[in-house]
């Protein structure tokens, strides 16, 4: 039979990530060959999560592909050389899942079925609460949507991930002027985006 | 370089924290990666349908890991395969549970099963910290954000129907918010706002006083068991 490894979950990641932050890379792992893969978890868990439910993975796929995510890392770890941050690193697993997953969601058209709906985190939050998430959830993706692929990917990772430039522009494998271009063009669509919204969000408040 | 504005700055906040897992999410996924390594590290489609189907009901609970090993234990000798099969071609029923005898960590097991995740990419190249990691055009996955159902402009007169609403009770009007509950069922009566809509018309019952019409209303919402709204009925009059 198989043994399940059971750690106890591990409140406190930094405790055995380190808590030595570089504002330009994020959280750096303490000296040692390899990072300890409960504290990786632990750590960039939401990373992950946030990362695929943005880059349009349906709710109801989240869980799988989440878990394919943390599966390759957990082959993988031990061979991260460290010279790149972790979190870098993590999101070229992540971009590497996605693909596989879109591959095999093959060409279903987007809209047709429950995995569309837009579902948001359960933690009790109130009627308000849950309204303002929801508005914000659909304005975040419609606007995304009309970015194109690369705007996209940096705008995720720069504003809502808050890599640094450095970081994205590697990952990416694109040069800092085209990372900022495409990160100012970014901007631009959400800000006339949000804009546009509360104009019209007002004038149906005086209605 | 433009910045963000501000307001533009405040709806991705929000949108980020709606976004971010709960510790439950955390836990429950973390359960069904450990028991998918135990099973051999590589999520193939049938223990991708196990750990779907069977451990992902485990998470929230207290005892997880000694759970996740006996379902192991249990998969294992009752035949991955022939359980996987069943789990993944077989109907998902959806699990209907009281309000009340809910928690407010909702499980992810019971509702429809979703497309198989992705074959793991052990086997393929993966981007290595230095330099594996593919070109831009080739490693951006093709995947389009989420559109909204409606559009969100549209949807705009019925927001502000809904606030008025909201605001009416926190004024302590709650007959007025009913009122415009009542508005909002007739003039958007297949919105997707229904259970927000509602559970508001059961708080504002609750502060009638209204117990049993509050549990008539709340009646619907109870099969809305992975809705954040649960939390705030099982809170109100309807959920003691």
């Amino acid at each position: 039979m198989a043994t399940v490894p059971t750690p106890p979950l591990q409140e406190d990641a930094e405790s055995v990530l380190g808590n030595e932050t570089d504002a330009e890379t994020g959280p750096r792992l303490r000296l040692g060959p390899v990072p300890e893969f409960r504290a990786v978890y632990e750590t960039y868990f939401p990373f992950v999560w946030r990362y695929a439910a943005n880059r349009g993975v349906p709710p109801m796929a989240i869980d799988d592909v989440v878990q394919e995510v943390f599966v390759v890392v957990h082959h993988r770890l031990a061979s991260f050389e460290g010279r790149s941050s972790l979190r870098t690193w993590l999101a070229g697993v992540c971009r590497n899942v996605l693909r596989d997953y879109v591959r095999k969601r093959g060409n279903q058209k987007a809209g047709d079925s429950l995995d569309d709906q837009v579902e948001i985190r359960s933690d009790g939050i109130g009627p308000a609460e849950a309204l303002e998430q929801k508005v914000a959830v659909e304005l975040l993706d419609e606007l995304m949507s009309q970015m194109t692929e690369l705007q996209r990917e940096v705008f995720i990772l720069c504003e809502i991930e808050q890599l640094s430039a450095v970081e994205v522009a590697d990952m990416l494998e694109v040069n800092e002027n085209t990372l900022r271009t495409r990160l100012r063009a970014a901007r631009q669509v959400f800000n006339a985006g949000v804009t546009r919204h509360r104009a019209k969000r007002a004038w149906g408040d005086r209605g | 370089m433009v910045e963000l504005y501000p307001e533009a700055r405040k709806v991705l906040e929000v949108a980020r924290d709606a976004r971010t897992p709960s510790r439950a999410d955390r836990e429950r996924v973390f359960a069904s990666l450990m028991a998918t390594v135990a099973l051999g590290g590589v999520a193939t489609p049938s223990a991708a349908a196990a750990k779907t189907g069977l451990l992902g009901k485990l998470a929230g609970q207290s005892a997880l890991w000694v759970k996740a090993a006996v379902s192991v234990a249990l998969i294992s000798t009752a035949g991955v395969s022939a359980y996987a099969y069943v789990r993944y071609h077989g109907p998902r029923a959806p699990t209907e549970v009281p309000l009340a005898a809910h928690g407010t960590a909702p499980l992810a097991g019971s509702v429809a099963l979703p497309a198989p995740p992705a074959a793991p990419s052990a086997q393929e190249p993966l981007p290595s910290a230095s330099a594996a990691a593919p070109s831009v055009a080739s490693a951006l996955p093709n995947v389009a954000p989420t559109p909204a159902r409606q559009t969100v402009d549209g949807r705009s007169a019925e927001l502000s129907l809904l606030r008025r609403a909201h605001e009416a009770r926190r004024a302590g009007q709650p007959e007025r918010a009913l009122e415009l509950a009542r508005e909002h069922a007739q003039k958007y009566p297949h919105s997707q706002m229904w259970a927000e809509r509602e559970t508001l018309r059961v708080l504002a019952l609750c502060d009638l006083g209204r117990v049993d019409a509050a549990r008539r209303s709340a009646a619907p919402l109870q099969y809305l068991w992975s809705s954040p709204l649960r939390a705030t009925l099982n809170a109100s009059c309807v959920g003691k």
